[in-house]
Protein backbone atom coordinates (compact mmCIF):
# COMPACT_ATOMS: atom_id res chain seq x y z
CA UNK A 1 0.00 0.00 0.00
CA UNK A 2 2.76 2.44 0.94
CA UNK A 3 4.69 1.61 -2.29
CA UNK A 4 1.62 2.21 -4.41
CA UNK A 5 0.99 5.40 -2.53
CA UNK A 6 4.55 6.60 -3.12
CA UNK A 7 4.38 5.62 -6.83
CA UNK A 8 1.16 7.59 -7.36
CA UNK A 9 2.55 10.55 -5.44
CA UNK A 10 5.76 10.64 -7.49
CA UNK A 11 3.78 10.32 -10.71
CA UNK A 12 1.55 13.24 -9.82
CA UNK A 13 4.47 15.42 -8.72
CA UNK A 14 6.32 14.64 -11.94
CA UNK A 15 3.37 15.68 -14.11
CA UNK A 16 2.79 18.74 -11.99
CA UNK A 17 6.34 19.83 -12.62
CA UNK A 18 5.85 19.39 -16.40
CA UNK A 19 2.64 21.34 -16.88
CA UNK A 20 2.08 25.01 -16.38
CA UNK A 21 0.02 26.59 -13.57
CA UNK A 22 -3.18 26.50 -15.56
CA UNK A 23 -6.37 24.55 -15.15
CA UNK A 24 -4.36 21.36 -15.46
CA UNK A 25 -2.30 22.40 -12.44
CA UNK A 26 -5.40 22.83 -10.37
CA UNK A 27 -6.55 19.38 -11.35
CA UNK A 28 -3.25 17.87 -10.29
CA UNK A 29 -3.51 19.74 -6.99
CA UNK A 30 -6.96 18.24 -6.44
CA UNK A 31 -5.56 14.78 -7.10
CA UNK A 32 -2.79 15.44 -4.60
CA UNK A 33 -5.26 16.55 -1.92
CA UNK A 34 -7.31 13.42 -2.59
CA UNK A 35 -4.17 11.38 -2.13
CA UNK A 36 -3.55 13.09 1.20
CA UNK A 37 -7.08 12.18 2.33
CA UNK A 38 -6.67 8.52 1.48
CA UNK A 39 -5.64 7.77 5.05
CA UNK A 40 -9.02 9.04 6.20
CA UNK A 41 -10.83 6.66 3.88
CA UNK A 42 -12.47 9.51 1.97
CA UNK A 43 -11.67 8.16 -1.47
CA UNK A 44 -11.83 4.44 -0.99
CA UNK A 45 -13.13 2.72 -4.07
CA UNK A 46 -16.14 0.60 -3.20
CA UNK A 47 -16.75 -2.19 -5.67
CA UNK A 48 -19.40 -4.32 -4.00
CA UNK A 49 -22.82 -3.26 -5.40
CA UNK A 50 -24.54 -3.41 -2.03
CA UNK A 51 -21.85 -1.38 -0.29
CA UNK A 52 -21.77 1.04 -3.21
CA UNK A 53 -25.51 1.66 -2.87
CA UNK A 54 -25.21 2.29 0.87
CA UNK A 55 -22.32 4.69 0.31
CA UNK A 56 -24.31 6.45 -2.39
CA UNK A 57 -27.27 6.91 -0.04
CA UNK A 58 -25.05 8.28 2.72
CA UNK A 59 -23.16 10.59 0.39
CA UNK A 60 -26.42 11.85 -1.03
CA UNK A 61 -27.44 13.07 2.44
CA UNK A 62 -24.04 14.57 3.17
CA UNK A 63 -23.30 16.24 -0.14
CA UNK A 64 -26.80 17.45 -0.99
CA UNK A 65 -27.27 18.77 2.58
CA UNK A 66 -30.53 16.91 3.00
CA UNK A 67 -32.27 16.69 6.36
CA UNK A 68 -30.16 14.08 8.21
CA UNK A 69 -33.28 12.81 9.99
CA UNK A 70 -34.69 11.80 6.61
CA UNK A 71 -32.35 8.80 6.58
CA UNK A 72 -32.73 5.98 9.11
CA UNK A 73 -29.35 4.45 9.83
CA UNK A 74 -30.71 1.44 11.72
CA UNK A 75 -31.92 -0.58 8.68
CA UNK A 76 -28.60 0.08 6.88
CA UNK A 77 -26.70 -1.17 9.93
CA UNK A 78 -28.83 -4.31 10.10
CA UNK A 79 -28.44 -4.96 6.38
CA UNK A 80 -24.68 -4.52 6.56
CA UNK A 81 -24.41 -6.82 9.60
CA UNK A 82 -26.51 -9.45 7.83
CA UNK A 83 -24.25 -9.22 4.82
CA UNK A 84 -21.12 -9.58 6.94
CA UNK A 85 -22.59 -12.61 8.68
CA UNK A 86 -23.60 -14.12 5.37
CA UNK A 87 -20.29 -13.49 3.58
CA UNK A 88 -18.15 -14.46 6.55
CA UNK A 89 -15.54 -11.83 5.72
CA UNK A 90 -15.24 -8.12 6.34
CA UNK A 91 -13.55 -5.54 4.16
CA UNK A 92 -12.36 -3.27 6.92
CA UNK A 93 -11.47 -0.43 4.55
CA UNK A 94 -15.02 -0.32 3.18
CA UNK A 95 -16.50 -0.90 6.61
CA UNK A 96 -14.45 1.99 7.94
CA UNK A 97 -15.67 4.25 5.17
CA UNK A 98 -19.28 3.29 5.92
CA UNK A 99 -18.79 3.86 9.63
CA UNK A 100 -17.25 7.25 8.91
CA UNK A 101 -20.17 8.25 6.69
CA UNK A 102 -22.72 6.99 9.21
CA UNK A 103 -20.93 8.90 11.97
CA UNK A 104 -21.06 12.06 9.84
CA UNK A 105 -24.82 11.68 9.45
CA UNK A 106 -25.27 11.02 13.17
CA UNK A 107 -23.25 14.17 13.88
CA UNK A 108 -25.55 16.14 11.59
CA UNK A 109 -28.58 14.66 13.35
CA UNK A 110 -27.30 15.60 16.81
CA UNK A 111 -26.37 19.10 15.60
CA UNK A 112 -29.90 19.52 14.30
CA UNK A 113 -31.38 18.34 17.62
CA UNK A 114 -29.22 20.82 19.51
CA UNK A 115 -30.21 23.59 17.16
CA UNK A 116 -33.90 22.78 17.56
CA UNK A 117 -33.57 22.65 21.34
CA UNK A 118 -32.22 26.18 21.56
CA UNK A 119 -34.78 28.63 22.91
CA UNK A 120 -36.17 30.87 20.22
CA UNK A 121 -34.61 34.28 19.88
CA UNK A 122 -36.87 36.89 21.44
CA UNK A 123 -38.55 38.93 18.83
CA UNK A 124 -38.33 42.70 19.24
CA UNK A 125 -42.03 43.03 19.86
CA UNK A 126 -41.79 40.59 22.82
CA UNK A 127 -38.81 42.34 24.32
CA UNK A 128 -40.53 44.65 26.75
CA UNK A 129 -43.08 47.31 27.14
CA UNK A 130 -44.30 49.32 24.30
CA UNK A 131 -43.59 52.90 25.33
CA UNK A 132 -46.62 53.91 23.36
CA UNK A 133 -48.67 52.79 26.34
CA UNK A 134 -47.81 56.11 27.97
CA UNK A 135 -49.82 57.96 25.41
CA UNK A 136 -53.08 59.61 26.17
CA UNK A 137 -55.05 57.01 28.20
CA UNK A 138 -58.07 57.63 26.04
CA UNK A 139 -56.20 56.24 23.03
CA UNK A 140 -54.81 53.26 24.91
CA UNK A 141 -56.19 49.76 24.72
CA UNK A 142 -54.99 48.78 28.17
CA UNK A 143 -56.09 45.15 27.92
CA UNK A 144 -54.19 44.74 24.70
CA UNK A 145 -51.04 46.21 26.25
CA UNK A 146 -51.25 43.92 29.26
CA UNK A 147 -51.87 40.84 27.14
CA UNK A 148 -49.02 41.68 24.77
CA UNK A 149 -46.54 42.71 27.47
CA UNK A 150 -44.30 40.55 29.66
CA UNK A 151 -45.10 42.03 33.07
CA UNK A 152 -47.82 43.96 34.75
CA UNK A 153 -46.98 47.63 35.20
CA UNK A 154 -46.96 48.62 38.84
CA UNK A 155 -47.86 52.16 39.65
CA UNK A 156 -47.87 53.46 43.17
CA UNK A 157 -51.27 54.58 44.28
CA UNK A 158 -50.82 58.14 45.48
CA UNK A 159 -54.07 59.66 46.61
CA UNK A 160 -52.65 62.99 47.65
CA UNK A 161 -49.22 64.55 47.32
CA UNK A 162 -49.39 66.57 50.55
CA UNK A 163 -48.29 69.93 49.29
CA UNK A 164 -50.89 71.76 51.39
CA UNK A 165 -53.02 71.17 54.44
CA UNK A 166 -55.97 68.80 54.16
CA UNK A 167 -59.34 70.44 54.14
CA UNK A 168 -62.22 69.09 56.20
CA UNK A 169 -64.14 68.17 53.06
CA UNK A 170 -61.18 66.21 51.68
CA UNK A 171 -60.93 64.35 54.96
CA UNK A 172 -64.62 63.48 54.92
CA UNK A 173 -64.37 62.39 51.27
CA UNK A 174 -61.40 60.18 52.16
CA UNK A 175 -63.39 58.52 54.96
CA UNK A 176 -66.29 57.99 52.59
CA UNK A 177 -64.01 56.49 49.98
CA UNK A 178 -62.40 54.20 52.55
CA UNK A 179 -65.84 53.07 53.73
CA UNK A 180 -66.91 52.36 50.15
CA UNK A 181 -63.73 50.33 49.52
CA UNK A 182 -64.29 48.37 52.76
CA UNK A 183 -67.90 47.66 51.74
CA UNK A 184 -66.77 46.41 48.32
CA UNK A 185 -64.14 44.22 49.95
CA UNK A 186 -66.67 42.71 52.33
CA UNK A 187 -69.05 42.01 49.45
CA UNK A 188 -66.22 40.36 47.52
CA UNK A 189 -65.31 38.22 50.52
CA UNK A 190 -68.93 37.18 50.92
CA UNK A 191 -69.17 36.27 47.23
CA UNK A 192 -65.92 34.33 47.46
CA UNK A 193 -67.15 32.35 50.46
CA UNK A 194 -70.45 31.73 48.70
CA UNK A 195 -68.64 30.40 45.63
CA UNK A 196 -66.43 28.18 47.79
CA UNK A 197 -69.48 26.78 49.58
CA UNK A 198 -71.14 26.10 46.24
CA UNK A 199 -68.25 24.65 44.22
CA UNK A 200 -65.91 23.24 46.90
CA UNK A 201 -67.90 22.76 50.09
CA UNK A 202 -65.05 21.14 52.02
CA UNK A 203 -62.38 23.54 50.73
CA UNK A 204 -61.29 24.84 54.15
CA UNK A 205 -61.28 21.38 55.67
CA UNK A 206 -59.05 20.12 52.88
CA UNK A 207 -56.67 23.03 52.92
CA UNK A 208 -56.25 23.18 56.67
CA UNK A 209 -57.08 19.59 57.56
CA UNK A 210 -53.59 18.12 57.18
CA UNK A 211 -51.85 19.29 60.30
CA UNK A 212 -49.69 16.32 61.21
CA UNK A 213 -48.71 17.80 64.56
CA UNK A 214 -52.36 18.15 65.53
CA UNK A 215 -53.11 14.60 64.34
CA UNK A 216 -50.29 13.14 66.39
CA UNK A 217 -51.30 15.09 69.48
CA UNK A 218 -54.90 13.90 69.05
CA UNK A 219 -53.83 10.27 68.66
CA UNK A 220 -51.57 10.57 71.69
CA UNK A 221 -54.45 11.93 73.76
CA UNK A 222 -56.52 8.91 72.78
CA UNK A 223 -53.66 6.59 73.66
CA UNK A 224 -53.16 8.29 77.01
CA UNK A 225 -56.61 7.08 78.10
CA UNK A 226 -55.30 3.54 78.23
CA UNK A 227 -53.01 2.36 80.97
CA UNK A 228 -50.08 1.29 78.82
CA UNK A 229 -51.22 -2.21 78.05
CA UNK A 230 -51.13 -3.32 74.39
CA UNK A 231 -54.37 -2.38 72.65
CA UNK A 232 -55.70 -3.04 69.15
CA UNK A 233 -55.33 -0.14 66.73
CA UNK A 234 -59.04 -0.16 66.01
CA UNK A 235 -59.64 0.86 69.64
CA UNK A 236 -58.17 4.24 68.77
CA UNK A 237 -60.31 4.94 65.74
CA UNK A 238 -63.88 6.11 65.46
CA UNK A 239 -64.88 4.12 62.42
CA UNK A 240 -64.44 6.30 59.34
CA UNK A 241 -61.70 6.10 56.77
CA UNK A 242 -60.34 9.59 57.39
CA UNK A 243 -59.91 8.89 61.10
CA UNK A 244 -58.42 5.46 60.39
CA UNK A 245 -55.81 7.05 58.11
CA UNK A 246 -55.12 9.82 60.64
CA UNK A 247 -54.49 7.39 63.49
CA UNK A 248 -52.54 4.98 61.31
CA UNK A 249 -50.11 7.63 60.10
CA UNK A 250 -49.80 9.32 63.50
CA UNK A 251 -48.84 6.00 65.08
CA UNK A 252 -46.05 5.56 62.52
CA UNK A 253 -44.56 8.89 63.55
CA UNK A 254 -45.04 8.05 67.24
CA UNK A 255 -43.23 4.75 66.69
CA UNK A 256 -40.41 6.66 65.01
CA UNK A 257 -40.24 8.96 68.07
CA UNK A 258 -40.12 5.80 70.29
CA UNK A 259 -43.32 6.80 72.02
CA UNK A 260 -45.18 3.64 71.02
CA UNK A 261 -44.42 0.15 69.81
CA UNK A 262 -46.37 -1.20 66.86
CA UNK A 263 -46.67 -4.78 65.80
CA UNK A 264 -49.02 -7.03 63.90
CA UNK A 265 -49.94 -10.64 64.35
CA UNK A 266 -50.55 -12.76 61.29
CA UNK A 267 -49.38 -10.20 58.75
CA UNK A 268 -51.08 -8.85 56.69
CA UNK A 269 -54.61 -9.62 57.91
CA UNK A 270 -53.98 -9.85 61.64
CA UNK A 271 -54.78 -7.35 64.33
CA UNK A 272 -52.42 -4.41 64.73
CA UNK A 273 -51.42 -3.72 68.33
CA UNK A 274 -50.15 -0.53 69.92
CA UNK A 275 -48.30 -0.20 73.21
CA UNK A 276 -47.36 3.06 74.86
CA UNK A 277 -43.69 3.27 75.69
CA UNK A 278 -43.86 6.71 77.24
CA UNK A 279 -46.13 7.58 80.14
CA UNK A 280 -46.24 11.31 79.41
CA UNK A 281 -49.77 12.71 79.30
CA UNK A 282 -48.89 15.32 76.67
CA UNK A 283 -46.12 15.11 74.14
CA UNK A 284 -43.38 17.74 74.56
CA UNK A 285 -44.07 20.73 72.33
CA UNK A 286 -40.54 20.71 70.88
CA UNK A 287 -41.03 17.14 69.65
CA UNK A 288 -44.35 18.05 68.03
CA UNK A 289 -42.89 21.14 66.42
CA UNK A 290 -40.02 19.08 64.98
CA UNK A 291 -42.52 17.12 62.91
CA UNK A 292 -42.45 18.62 59.45
CA UNK A 293 -45.41 20.21 57.73
CA UNK A 294 -46.95 18.24 54.89
CA UNK A 295 -47.89 19.63 51.52
CA UNK A 296 -46.23 22.39 49.49
CA UNK A 297 -43.41 23.92 51.45
CA UNK A 298 -40.38 26.11 50.82
CA UNK A 299 -37.05 24.53 49.93
CA UNK A 300 -34.90 23.61 52.92
CA UNK A 301 -37.63 22.42 55.30
CA UNK A 302 -36.98 18.98 56.85
CA UNK A 303 -38.28 15.85 55.14
CA UNK A 304 -41.10 13.97 56.85
CA UNK A 305 -39.86 10.49 57.83
CA UNK A 306 -42.28 8.23 59.64
CA UNK B 1 -46.03 28.81 28.47
CA UNK B 2 -42.61 27.94 27.08
CA UNK B 3 -40.28 27.38 30.02
CA UNK B 4 -40.80 24.83 32.80
CA UNK B 5 -38.83 27.04 35.18
CA UNK B 6 -41.82 29.36 35.28
CA UNK B 7 -43.96 26.67 36.94
CA UNK B 8 -44.24 26.16 40.67
CA UNK B 9 -43.29 22.83 42.25
CA UNK B 10 -46.89 21.68 42.33
CA UNK B 11 -47.51 22.74 38.74
CA UNK B 12 -44.40 20.88 37.63
CA UNK B 13 -45.64 17.77 39.44
CA UNK B 14 -49.06 18.02 37.82
CA UNK B 15 -47.64 18.69 34.35
CA UNK B 16 -45.19 15.80 34.54
CA UNK B 17 -47.84 13.43 35.89
CA UNK B 18 -50.23 14.47 33.14
CA UNK B 19 -47.56 13.69 30.55
CA UNK B 20 -46.67 10.33 32.10
CA UNK B 21 -50.28 9.24 32.49
CA UNK B 22 -51.07 10.36 28.96
CA UNK B 23 -48.26 8.16 27.67
CA UNK B 24 -49.45 5.29 29.86
CA UNK B 25 -52.98 5.80 28.60
CA UNK B 26 -51.66 5.04 25.13
CA UNK B 27 -49.39 2.20 26.22
CA UNK B 28 -50.63 1.00 29.64
CA UNK B 29 -48.52 -0.78 32.23
CA UNK B 30 -49.91 -3.42 34.55
CA UNK B 31 -48.08 -2.01 37.58
CA UNK B 32 -47.15 1.49 38.77
CA UNK B 33 -44.89 2.57 41.63
CA UNK B 34 -45.40 6.23 42.55
CA UNK B 35 -42.96 7.74 45.04
CA UNK B 36 -44.31 10.81 46.86
CA UNK B 37 -45.78 12.34 43.72
CA UNK B 38 -48.16 14.39 45.86
CA UNK B 39 -45.48 15.96 48.03
CA UNK B 40 -45.63 19.36 46.35
CA UNK B 41 -49.36 19.43 45.80
CA UNK B 42 -51.92 21.26 47.86
CA UNK B 43 -54.74 19.22 49.37
CA UNK B 44 -57.18 19.94 46.54
CA UNK B 45 -54.84 18.80 43.77
CA UNK B 46 -53.50 15.91 45.86
CA UNK B 47 -57.05 14.65 46.20
CA UNK B 48 -57.68 15.04 42.46
CA UNK B 49 -54.57 12.99 41.70
CA UNK B 50 -55.55 10.40 44.30
CA UNK B 51 -59.00 10.05 42.74
CA UNK B 52 -57.51 9.71 39.28
CA UNK B 53 -55.26 6.92 40.55
CA UNK B 54 -58.27 5.36 42.21
CA UNK B 55 -60.16 5.41 38.90
CA UNK B 56 -57.23 3.89 37.03
CA UNK B 57 -56.70 1.23 39.68
CA UNK B 58 -59.41 -0.87 38.06
CA UNK B 59 -57.08 -1.53 35.12
CA UNK B 60 -53.67 -1.58 36.82
CA UNK B 61 -52.06 -2.00 40.20
CA UNK B 62 -50.75 1.12 41.92
CA UNK B 63 -48.28 1.21 44.80
CA UNK B 64 -47.97 4.76 46.04
CA UNK B 65 -45.60 6.07 48.68
CA UNK B 66 -47.28 9.01 50.33
CA UNK B 67 -47.61 10.93 53.58
CA UNK B 68 -50.76 12.75 52.50
CA UNK B 69 -53.98 11.69 54.15
CA UNK B 70 -56.04 12.73 51.13
CA UNK B 71 -54.06 10.20 49.07
CA UNK B 72 -54.07 7.43 51.68
CA UNK B 73 -57.82 7.82 52.10
CA UNK B 74 -58.37 6.60 48.53
CA UNK B 75 -56.22 3.49 48.94
CA UNK B 76 -57.51 -0.06 49.22
CA UNK B 77 -54.75 -1.12 51.60
CA UNK B 78 -52.33 0.79 53.81
CA UNK B 79 -48.84 -0.50 54.47
CA UNK B 80 -47.12 1.43 57.23
CA UNK B 81 -43.35 1.38 57.43
CA UNK B 82 -41.47 3.20 60.16
CA UNK B 83 -37.81 3.19 61.06
CA UNK B 84 -36.86 2.94 64.71
CA UNK B 85 -33.61 4.51 65.97
CA UNK B 86 -32.12 0.97 65.98
CA UNK B 87 -32.58 1.04 62.19
CA UNK B 88 -35.13 -1.76 62.34
CA UNK B 89 -38.16 -1.21 60.16
CA UNK B 90 -41.59 -1.89 61.57
CA UNK B 91 -44.13 -2.90 58.96
CA UNK B 92 -47.84 -3.01 59.59
CA UNK B 93 -50.63 -3.43 57.09
CA UNK B 94 -54.22 -2.34 57.23
CA UNK B 95 -56.02 -4.24 54.49
CA UNK B 96 -59.35 -3.48 52.86
CA UNK B 97 -59.55 0.12 53.95
CA UNK B 98 -62.56 0.54 51.69
CA UNK B 99 -64.53 -1.82 53.93
CA UNK B 100 -64.66 0.77 56.67
CA UNK B 101 -68.00 2.49 56.50
CA UNK B 102 -67.45 6.15 55.84
CA UNK B 103 -70.03 7.44 58.25
CA UNK B 104 -70.15 9.37 61.46
CA UNK B 105 -69.32 7.19 64.46
CA UNK B 106 -72.00 6.32 66.95
CA UNK B 107 -69.45 6.05 69.72
CA UNK B 108 -67.02 8.92 69.95
CA UNK B 109 -63.74 8.50 71.72
CA UNK B 110 -63.21 11.55 73.88
CA UNK B 111 -60.20 13.35 72.49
Amino acid sequence: MSENYQTVLNHLLFHKALISETEGGQRINRYLSMLNEIDQGMHVAVRDPFEKSVVAAFELVLERQMDPWEINLVPFTKLFLDKVKKDGSVNFVTAGKLVFLAWSILKLQSDKVLLDAMPPEPTPEDGGWDLDMFRDPADLDYNQVVLAGTATPLTEAIHREGRRAVTLMELMDAFDEARREADIQMQLNALREQAIRKFAPNFHQKVHGEDLTEDIALTWQRLAQFNGEPIPLRSLTVGDVWDEVTVFMSLLFLAHLEKVKLWQKDYPYGEIFVKRLSMEVDLPMEELLAIPVLGPKPIGTPEAVP
Amino acid sequence: MLRLEALSGGEKSLASMALIFAIQEYDPSPFYLLDEIDQNLDAINAEKVARMIRRNSTAAQFVQISLRKVSLKEADHLIGVTMTPESVSEVIMRVNLADIEDEKPTEVIPA
